[in-house]
């Protein structure tokens, strides 16, 4: 049966800091003489002691070495190297649609200078007979023929 | 650790060597990315693998970590070194994803661990640690698995160092109580 004593909050307080700080020797005096009257705080302590020692052992450490997956490095270089290109073309791509922007400006103004009237639009002579490509001809019924007749 | 400033020896030389890189990876040399890439993989993938308990995931974490290292690398001050700058990041991206996923809840039969940090004991400890809330989890592994000092916990976590403190003991009480009831000790 374990029984709760005087001074246990102190003996969790500090053997909790014993794995983080050197203890006073006042410290491990109390620690040493409250450990020998009171089971519970024992057995919590090595309770702990057992805990913290498997999360200590069940730490991964470098025997990840050598399983990389291969691509590992690859991956990053990639990544970065399509990012650069992206950025690349983030910086550009304002110059270029300025100069598609400038170029389709001297287009329309090319197209909006009048046709000089000296010039024929075409060598045709004056009174030939001129359909345009879009009109059809008249097409031949044979049924309408029919019942004319 | 995070701040190596003063060196010693071949630390001299490995400080110099890579202050060369991370220079030159700031003019776009690859081979100088791969360098950090070797030097600092294996490390980063063990800190992931042990904080987030899983390898693949932890690869994932370490290549984003590279990712975002080197494209900021421009943050990173001269007399900084770049491993605790990289470590950080990793740390951070794995609590992201710590901070993500949903405590999952295990059923725990009475198990009895193998000695010498066998599978068995991996598994059973993952199921722990799984039960922790992040920042209990992130604060015990950085400490106990990794075996950084408070200071170091503190800065990589962003928290102060009475909070390291605090959050520690509690980490340690809770991981006790659920280390009984998964061993039934
Ligand atoms: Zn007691």
């Amino acid at each position: 049966m374990s029984v709760r004593l005087f001074g246990c909050s102190k003996y969790q307080r500090l053997s909790n800091e014993k794995f983080d700080r050197t203890l006073s020797l006042a410290e491990r005096e109390f620690l040493a003489k409250h450990r020998s009257v009171c089971s519970e705080c024992r057995m919590r302590e090595s309770q702990s002691s057992n805990a913290l020692n498997m999360l200590r052992m069940a730490a991964f450490d470098d025997e990840v070495q050598d399983s990389f997956e291969p691509q590992f490095e690859e991956r990053i270089l990639r990544k970065l190297r399509v990012q650069s290109t992206r950025e690349s073309v983030r910086y550009w791509s304002p110059a270029f649609v300025g100069a598609m922007i400038a170029g389709l400006a001297v287009l329309a103004t090319l197209q909006l200078v009048p046709n000089r009237p000296s010039l024929p639009s075409s060598n045709r002579p004056e009174g030939t007979a001129y359909r345009t490509r879009g009109e059809r001809l008249p097409t031949l019924d044979i049924n309408k023929l029919d019942r004319i007749r | 650790m995070f701040d190596t400033r003063v060196f010693s020896g071949a630390a001299v030389d490995q400080a110099a060597q890579e202050r060369q890189w991370v220079a030159r990876c700031r003019e776009g040399d690859e081979t100088a990315l791969s360098s950090l890439i070797a030097r600092h993989r294996n490390r980063l993938v063990r800190t992931a693998t042990n904080l987030l308990r899983d390898r693949h995931e932890a690869e994932d974490v370490a290549q984003e970590a590279f990712l975002k290292g080197f494209r900021e690398i421009h943050k990173l001050r001269e007399d900084r070194a770049f491993s605790g700058y990289l470590y950080k990041i990793c740390v951070r991206l794995c609590m992201d994803r710590l901070r993500l996923k949903r405590a999952e809840l295990t059923e725990f039969d009475s198990v009895q661990p193998h000695e010498g940090g066998t599978v068995e004991n991996r598994v059973v400890i993952e199921k722990l640690l799984a039960q922790l809330p992040y920042e209990l989890r992130a604060t015990l592994v950085l400490r106990e698995m990794e075996q950084l000092s408070y200071d170091e916990v503190a800065e990589v976590m962003h928290v102060p160092i009475g909070t390291v403190r605090s959050r520690l003991h509690t980490a340690r009480e809770r991981f006790r109580k659920l280390w009984i009831e998964a061993v039934g000790e």
